[in-house]
């Protein structure tokens, strides 16, 4: 039993359920690079009166320095930035070098494909290997973040390899520059029940036991949905789960020093949970619809506006046929939700029988066509943080 | 902090440093509110600012402007500071308010001007190393340029584009969603 290494949260192999945990690298060594100085001058007033007075300040054309020039663009809504790169070359080169430009806003930039084939998933190297399906910013660069040789486990000894886990990151740059890592444990055949939870600290570089599912709040009657993708809201991650006794469809919350837990009720008492997501600091949960003849004939996209009353609305609801071009379409089998854009009322999923990376507007009701994926692979959002992070300086 | 006497504090914060802009006026200013400015801090702590401190970069009119919001901020940090050990006092925390909303119709104020006035501001609060007015002037840009178009910020900025149609037309097809 390789203790140490074993410890490491893997991927899990096939299957297509696992989850990656992405910070691209830190930018070290990149600040100051190439780009010349952007001339911002302010336009000279034509005769607009009052201006006038401001002439020989404006004559002295003050050209702003780079640094100034980000941080007035980072404070602007992925839109117009954009928008932006269309105003000038230097504009451009600017905005597309997102690793000067550590302060852009953090919005979904692509995704990353995982093509199993390449992936020998061995232990202790667990990286992600596959390639960068670009939606927003081209050539960003990117470099996955390794988790080999960076935790050690406090008693090896005691490890047993756990039938499957799954890990999740908690992470928001917002808050802190430090990350924590939720592992999900299981041993027995049924993938769902959670028997350990395991969490790593970037602050204290250690895995750290939670004392058994009680002190997380896990009952044995509790399964959690992990193929159901998860949300990081106020600092909490959420993933759908189910409780079997009661046929109820729920959303556990976790935080990321195992201490607190709780459940929130899902907006309809029996559902067929599709995706658990965040998008415009809100939890996002989509259901699928099944009709009297029990077909599948829908996706309803709810939003719980107030976190504490645990009020859900129905934010959006979509046929399969406009979908998919087909009814009956079941999650997993026939379709997959992989994301909801961060800023925006956007879905996007794969349809599984001619593997179609297809993207949803809300506000349009458009479908698109992103990419032909070609073959199956796992796929995972990516919103790239390029900030030096101090919790991770020493790891390359 | 050369100059101060060993526990002196009270000298420490009257000490008085002169500022000299680009066009060689004089500007008398106190320690605690030229060290608003980093740069200017960096320089007091190193002794460097006997015979006053030049500011080639800054001409006397964004000089005087850049003053006028230390002094203010310079005041509000001391209110902080001073109020920090009775944090929990209720009274304190109103008067805190009463003070921030006082703060913040001066910083509104203090941007209402044109913006090539703006922009010295922020070369300014970059040069000198001044975070708040640095904040406040690049929000009020960003809040101007926001929603415009390519075409907008062009005519705004004197901005030539030198895209070509192709080099254009690919940006817009890239990020699509963003000019519909």
């Amino acid at each position: 039993m390789p203790g140490k290494k074993a410890a490491v949260p893997g991927r899990r192999s096939g299957g297509g359920i696992g989850r990656f945990w992405l910070l691209p690298a830190a930018a070290s060594g990149c600040s100051g690079g190439g780009i010349g100085r952007l001339r911002l001058r302010p336009a000279i007033p034509g005769g607009r009166g009052k201006r006038q007075s401001s002439a020989p300040a404006a004559a002295a054309a003050p050209s702003l320095p780079d640094d100034a020039l980000v941080d007035i663009l980072s404070r602007v809504p992925a839109r117009s930035l954009c928008r932006f790169k269309c105003v000038s070359k230097a504009w451009r080169d600017l905005i597309a070098d997102r690793l000067r430009c550590t302060n852009l806003p953090q919005t979904l930039a692509g995704f990353f494909l995982n093509d199993i084939r390449n992936n020998g998933g061995g232990v202790g190297e667990h990286r992600v290997v596959g390639h960068l399906v670009d939606t927003l910013v081209p050539n960003s660069g990117w470099k996955p973040f390794s988790l080999s040789g960076l935790e050690e486990i406090e008693d090896p000894a005691s490890y047993t390899e756990p039938n499957s886990r799954f890990t999740y990151l908690i992470f928001d740059p917002a808050v802190s520059s430090h990350f924590q890592l939720v592992e999900f444990q299981m041993w027995m055949e049924n993938v769902q029940c959670v028997e350990e939870v395991q969490i790593y600290s970037s602050q204290t570089g250690v895995w750290r036991w939670c004392n058994g599912p009680d002190e997380c709040g896990f009952e044995e009657d509790e399964g959690i949905s992990f193929f159901a993708g998860s949300a990081l809201v106020n600092g909490m991650l959420h993933l759908g789960a189910t409780r079997f006794a009661t046929h109820e469809e729920l959303i556990i919350a976790v935080d990321g020093q195992g201490r607190e837990c709780w459940f929130i009720s899902g907006p309809e008492k029996r559902a067929d949970v599709a995706f658990v997501g965040q998008s415009q600091g809100c939890l996002h949960y989509m259901t699928q619809h099944r009709d009297s003849t029990s077909e599948m004939t829908a996706l309803s996209i709810w939003v719980l506006q107030d976190y504490d009353a645990e009020e859900w609305v129905l934010k959006h609801s979509v046929t399969f046929l406009q979908l998919f071009g087909r009814t009956n379409c079941d999650v997993e089998f026939d379709y997959k939700v992989v994301a909801i854009h961060p800023d925006r009322n956007l879905i996007f999923f794969v349809q599984r029988w001619d593997l179609k990376l297809k993207s949803y507007d809300m506000d349009t009701k458009e479908v698109c066509v992103v990419r032909t994926l070609g073959i199956y692979c796992d796929i995972c959002p990516y919103v790239p943080y390029f900030a030096e992070s101090s919790a991770l300086a020493y790891k390359h | 902090m050369a100059s101060a006497g060993s526990g002196d504090e009270k000298a420490a914060a009257a000490a008085m440093i002169t500022l000299i802009s680009s066009d060689n006026e004089k500007f008398e200013v106190t320690e605690a509110t030229a060290t608003l400015s980093q740069t200017i801090r960096h320089m007091i702590e190193d002794g460097c600012t006997d015979g006053g401190v030049p500011l080639p970069n800054v001409t006397s009119k964004i000089l005087a402007r850049v003053i006028e919001y230390c002094k203010k901020h310079a005041t509000a940090a001391a209110g902080e500071e001073g109020s920090s050990s009775s944090f929990s006092d209720a009274a304190f925390l109103e008067v805190d308010r009463a003070f921030l909303e006082e703060l913040e119709e001066f910083d509104d104020a203090f941007l209402e001007v044109d913006r090539a006035t703006l922009f010295d501001l922020i070369l300014a609060a970059n040069y000198l190393d001044i975070k708040g007015l640095l904040n406040l002037t690049c929000q009020k840009v960003a809040d101007s340029v926001k929603g415009k178009t390519p075409e907008q910020i062009r005519e705004m900025y004197n901005i030539v584009n030198d895209l070509t149609p192709e080099e254009e037309a690919e940006i817009r097809r890239e990020t699509q969603w963003a000019f519909e």
